[in-house]
């Protein structure tokens, strides 16, 4: 009996005193760990990992309704596919302490596991940045046989974003999973898009790799408080080429067949309504938080949230990346889909001038059989819902009517109007500049 | 007391104890892991990106180590800046290498960005304060040193996370007991050479010197590496 007792007690005392992890790794990550990574955002990585309930498999979802900014994106990716596949899960302290932020933390054993991990997550939100990421991973060299799914792009601080690298396509074309920042009203899918960013906004401000910008991969375990140079496979090739070529010259250096003049086209239209879609969530989420929280002027901090400058920055340079495809195409006499030739002629009825020069002659285009991406949007002042094309918005952008402020109604942010005159403080600059 | 009866006593006696630890125990973690904001460090105003003056409890690199290491690798490190930036230039300590460089070059922009600071409120609590420079804005954050000696981030109001209100800020950080403190100068020069020197108590510790067709240069204590 007494036996018993002392049984019952020393496993009362492991229960109550042991520390739990917030999850119990089993293995350390290794350059085969990378290739397994690789296949894991290819498979299982989507813009819905955060907004679907249930899973395939009918178990419910426990990442559901956690909302994340870009580089929240980013750290979740491979928070998670170490929580599922038992692999230590190491970071700097971005405070200052040589300490690393581990899966070992027990801070929250109290707690059962899924809700250890979602806390955990929850904690790295509000501890890592954009700018803690450049201390956690290193830049690459620009090779075929280094880049591959699960690296990540990050831009120089000026324009403070990061995306993940879902996967590349044989045509050197990568398919991009991130987000923006983030409110509570936000929608909980993340955004996606099958292009490489404008490289001269990667680099915006700092092409040298002390502006840490480009593709970078997660420092190995063994080096991850050592500097990024330290790193093997560090490499400062992004920084020699111009950034106007970054972009240019990835596709070509990745690409391992041709991509048809039809499926580019495709694409890029399928990026340049992925955007304008995501646009028109912000821009409803902006009026939603307005009339629930009953205000007249943002804050700094929910300006910054619902404002849409580098949005309206991205749209602009996806218009234009289109419209280049289109103009070569045209040149090479390459469009067999009539269907679609009409299409982007009506986006795009001068291509062989510059935007602003087509812009010029271009007259309010009305809905039709040859609209594409159809969005609507509320007119306050007139109390009725308004609908738009890919191309009349297109029109609106160049001639820079769309406002990315959030303080305005919304046929001000689609650009029915213009803003009279602003009552209401504003943060940073929201002047949309795009080169053709 | 028989043998029985007592040795039951003990094993109760310990069971009580045990248990009372435990209800402690968890108690403790209740009170640390909540997101409060903190309301008892109080502490003058200070200007906005303050440059803050060592205060004798900032812990710098112990002497003795850093002049032994600097002793046994100086000869291999001044090789490779030689080699990296020509034969003028030679390794003794990052900030003799920067004081070289800078002599050498004229400058033509340079931002000094305070990134992080450790201090003690006066209630005596661990405190972390963080500012993020990203194009144009400042983004402020704060967090409590836990007793695992990591950051525990505190939710602040809206008005104090971008571009803070000095002296709004004030009510949250003691600059007056500040024992750790990181940052960042960023130098360009008028040939578009860039140097980086992360300062840590007043310290040099990382020094990054890219030139944009040359080598780069990049330097954590005493350790080099040209590429």
């Amino acid at each position: 009996m007494k036996r018993f007792y002392l049984i019952t007690i020393l496993f009362l005392v492991n229960a109550l005193f042991s520390k739990a992890e917030v999850w119990k790794s089993e293995k350390f990550w290794t350059s085969e760990t990378d290739k397994e990574f690789s296949v894991w955002m290819i498979q299982e990585w989507r813009k819905d990992f955060f907004s679907k309930k249930t899973l395939n498999d009918g178990r419910p979802n426990i990442f559901y309704g956690l909302r994340l900014d870009c580089a929240d994106t980013v750290y979740s990716s491979k928070i998670i596919f170490s929580y599922y596949h038992k692999y230590h899960f190491a970071i700097n302290d971005p405070t200052g302490s040589k300490k690393l932020i581990t899966n070992e933390m027990n801070r929250w054993d109290h707690l059962p596991e899924p809700q250890r991990i979602t806390t955990f997550l929850r904690f790295i939100y509000n501890t890592v940045s954009t700018k803690s990421l450049p201390n956690d991973t290193y830049p690459v060299a620009l090779s075929p046989q280094v880049i591959s799914p699960g690296m990540l792009i990050l831009t120089t601080k000026k324009n403070h974003h990061s995306w993940t690298i879902k996967n590349i396509f044989d045509t050197g074309i990568p398919h991009l999973i991130f987000n923006s920042t983030v409110g509570a009203y936000s929608s909980l899918n993340l955004q996606e898009r099958k292009s490489w960013p404008n490289g001269e906004w990667v680099f915006e401000g700092d092409n040298s790799p002390s502006g840490s910008a480009g593709i970078r991969n997660w420092k190995p375990q063994a080096f991850i408080s050592e500097p990024s140079w330290k790193v093997p496979g560090y490499s400062e090739d992004q920084y020699k080429t111009k950034p106007s070529q970054w972009k240019k010259n990835l596709e070509t250096l990745l690409k391992q067949k041709e991509e048809s003049t039809n499926a580019k086209l495709q694409r890029l239209l399928e990026n340049v309504c992925s955007d304008i879609k995501q646009r028109n969530e912000a821009v409803r989420e902006a009026s939603q938080f307005i009339l629930d929280n009953k205000v007249k002027c943002l804050s700094e901090a929910d300006f910054d949230t619902y404002s849409t400058p580098s949005r309206d920055k991205r749209l602009a340079d996806e218009f234009i990346a289109l419209r280049q495809a289109y103009r070569e195409a045209l040149t090479n006499q390459d469009i067999k889909d009539q269907k679609l030739s009409s299409a982007l002629g009506k986006i795009f009825p001068a291509p062989d001038q510059t935007i602003s020069e087509e812009n010029k002659i271009q007259s309010p285009l009305p809905l039709d059989e040859n609209s594409l991406c159809i969005a609507k949007y509320h007119s306050y002042k007139e109390g009725l819902d308004k609908t738009i094309d890919m191309a009349e918005l297109k029109r609106r952008l160049f001639n820079k009517a769309l406002s990315s402020n959030p303080n305005d109604a919304e046929e001000v942010r689609f650009g029915e109007k213009r803003a009279s005159s602003h009552s209401c403080p504003s943060w940073g600059s929201l002047e949309l500049i795009w080169n053709d | 007391m028989t043998k029985k009866t007592k040795s039951n006593k003990t094993i109760i006696v310990v069971a009580i104890a045990l248990l009372s630890m435990a209800v402690f125990f968890f108690l403790e973690i209740k009170k640390t892991d909540s997101l409060a904001p903190l309301h008892s460090s109080v502490s003058k105003p200070s200007p906005y990106r303050p440059v803050i003056k060592q205060t004798p409890d900032m812990k710098a690199p112990a002497p003795n180590q850093t002049a032994e290491k600097k002793h046994s690798s100086s000869e291999v490190m001044g090789r490779i800046v030689a080699r990296c930036l020509g034969s003028d230039f030679h390794f003794e300590t990052l900030t003799e290498l920067k004081k070289q460089i800078l002599a050498k070059e004229s400058i033509k922009s340079e931002t000094k960005d305070l990134e992080n600071i450790h201090f003690l409120t006066k209630d005596h609590l661990k405190m972390r304060a963080q500012w993020i420079y990203d194009g144009d804005r400042t983004e402020f954050r704060l967090f409590k040193e836990m007793e695992d000696g990591l950051p525990d981030p505190i939710a602040l109001p809206s008005e104090l996370k971008y571009n803070p209100d000095p002296t709004s800020l004030a009510s949250y950080v003691n600059y007056d007991n500040i024992y750790w403190q990181q940052s960042i100068s960023t130098l360009k020069t008028v040939l578009e050479n860039t140097l980086v020197i992360n300062i840590v108590n007043s310290e040099v510790q990382n020094l990054e010197y890219y030139t944009p067709n040359g080598p780069s240069l990049h330097c954590q204590i005493n350790e080099c590496l040209c590429k």
